[in-house]
């Protein structure tokens, strides 16, 4: 499979969502699931970009981007994640049989999610030097000024998005298949355990945040018990 | 007429009141009122730690100050004062917009004690009381409601059309929140404002409801699969919720950092942990 126009796709799939997160839009494209799914799609691996952008998107329901808290960039890091997942897969599919590239992507998002936060510190504090601009140009009378640098700054976080996606996405795949050539099997006996224990404690930080109040509690814990009672009763 | 009958026709009727002014012709028409909803979206386009959304808001102002400036030069030192700080949930912004640009148009009609200090200050006002009406709903209701839902169609049927409905789910309901908060608060200024917490409260509560719900039944999901699990990996998912469950508060680490944590522990077992 000829990988450069998936690569292409994923690049300026990185930048949308890194726009759509801060300066542009705010679709909800930079859900984890749906830039895990649309990622997993580029390479041809839906269900691996599924499976690691519901994972991801457990953990990002824990980010609040309120007040000044740079948040986690968990939409680069999914689309760099689930990208890093497909090349190994592709490149190992016998090591990848037991899952191993999905821990290794997930280990990839959250490096790169964790650096990214970095990477947006500095384009906010960038941002202001625009914004300083901008306003002296409205002192002055120049009000096409306040469009122009809007503009500017919506292509200065994509273009942002573009180059730490494929900086990190180059690392990552490199990483990855160097490790994956050695040692591709114990990745796989690790994803037997990491994949229940990472399911188990996204959904559990969720459900902690979700059930505050004794209301909500009460909610949560006889909607659980009344679930599972309806799966084993169903599983008998 | 005597006096007795004076008493018997009952009190004088009231003279009739003169008929009610009819109010002013509004200055900005749905024109500019669209014009500034698509300006809304870039509101964080320069998003900043000295100002935050204050350069997006002036922006998003500009097709009202334009329709109430002179020119362009007039209009452009008019939204100087908006470029300051303002920081609020970017979907409520709309409301914030809607009144700022109703009390612009009543001090373009010579309304007495609107300076620019006053419209500020009410702005700055506006941003804190709407983000904490924005924030539960949006960030800690609404996505989450959307986003379990989606995560529990994966789970239970391997499907992927969630990614689609967190998206118009979401936008729906957003993009529909922005204008009509826009439009709202442009009509009714601040007694729009006034009654919106009594009337988001409930809706909040009962989206968190909601979520709590699709949580339950996503662990669910997660200790007993569709598949039936091995009963080695449903202790694992136990255990691993019961951690999220109690530790994520606990520890002073963000999600990305106990994620790393959780991958990397997972790594050292799998390669160090004997009998692996």
């Amino acid at each position: 499979m000829n990988a450069l126009p998936a690569v292409g796709w994923t690049l300026l799939w990185g930048g949308v969502v890194a726009a759509d997160s801060s300066a542009f839009l705010q679709l909800m494209l930079a859900q984890p699931f749906v830039a895990g799914a649309v990622t997993g799609a580029i390479w041809g691996h839906l269900a691996l970009g599924c499976e690691l952008g519901a994972i991801l998107q457990l953990f990002s329901l824990g980010v609040l981007p309120v007040g000044g808290r740079a948040p986690e960039d968990f939409p680069v890091g999914t689309v760099v994640g689930v990208a890093t997942a497909a090349i190994v897969t592709g490149a190992n599919p016998v090591a990848s049989a037991q899952g191993g590239p999905l821990l290794f992507g997930l280990f990839a998002a959250f490096v790169t999610a964790l650096v990214g936060r970095s990477i947006l510190v500095w384009l906010r504090h960038r941002n202001e030097l625009l914004a300083r601009w901008v306003e002296s140009e409205l002192a002055a009378g120049r009000l096409a000024a306040l469009a122009r640098a809007q503009w500017a700054g919506v292509a200065q976080t994509f273009a942002l998005g573009v180059a730490w996606t494929a900086l990190a996405l180059t690392l990552f795949s490199l990483l990855g298949e160097a490790l994956f050539a050695r040692a591709g099997v114990a990745f796989g006996r690790a994803w037997q355990v990491g994949s229940p224990l990472v399911w188990g404690f996204g959904i559990g930080s969720v459900a902690r945040g979700l059930a505050r109040g004794r209301r909500a509690r009460l909610v949560f814990w006889t909607s659980l018990i009344a679930f599972l009672a309806l799966r084993l009763w169903e599983a008998a | 007429m005597s006096e007795f009958d004076a008493l018997a026709s009952g009190p004088p009727t009231p003279a009739p009141a003169p008929p009610a002014e009819p109010p002013p012709p509004r200055l900005l028409g749905p024109s500019t009122l669209f014009g500034m909803f698509g300006r809304l979206l870039l509101l964080q386009a320069l998003w900043n730690y000295e100002r935050m959304q204050g350069i997006g808001f002036a922006h998003a102002l500009s097709p009202a100050t334009r329709k109430l400036a002179k020119d362009d030069a007039e209009a452009a030192r008019a939204l100087v004062p908006h470029a300051g700080f303002f920081n609020t949930h970017p979907v409520m912004a709309g409301v914030a917009l809607g009144v700022v640009a109703d009390q612009l148009e009543r001090r373009a009609r010579g309304e007495a004690g609107l300076d620019d200090a006053g419209v500020t200050r009410v702005k700055q006002a506006l941003g804190s009381s709407l983000a904490a009406m924005g924030d539960p709903l949006f960030w800690n209701a609404v996505r989450p409601l959307l986003a379990l839902t989606a995560i529990y169609g994966w789970r239970d049927d391997r499907s992927w059309i969630g990614a689609v409905t967190i998206v118009a789910g979401y936008n729906v309901f957003a993009l529909g929140y922005r204008m009509r908060g826009l439009f709202q608060g442009y009509a009714r200024g601040l007694a729009y404002v006034a009654q919106l917490a009594r009337r988001l409260a409930p809706m909040t509560a009962g989206v968190r409801t909601l979520a709590a719900v699709v949580s339950a039944l996503v662990l669910a999901t997660v200790l007993l699969p569709p598949g039936g699990a091995p009963s080695r990996q449903a202790w694992i998912a136990l255990g691993g919720a019961a951690l999220g469950f109690v530790g994520f508060g606990i520890a002073r680490l963000g999600p990305g950092e106990w994620g790393l944590l959780l991958v990397l522990t997972v790594l050292a077992w799998a390669t160090l942990g004997p009998g692996f």
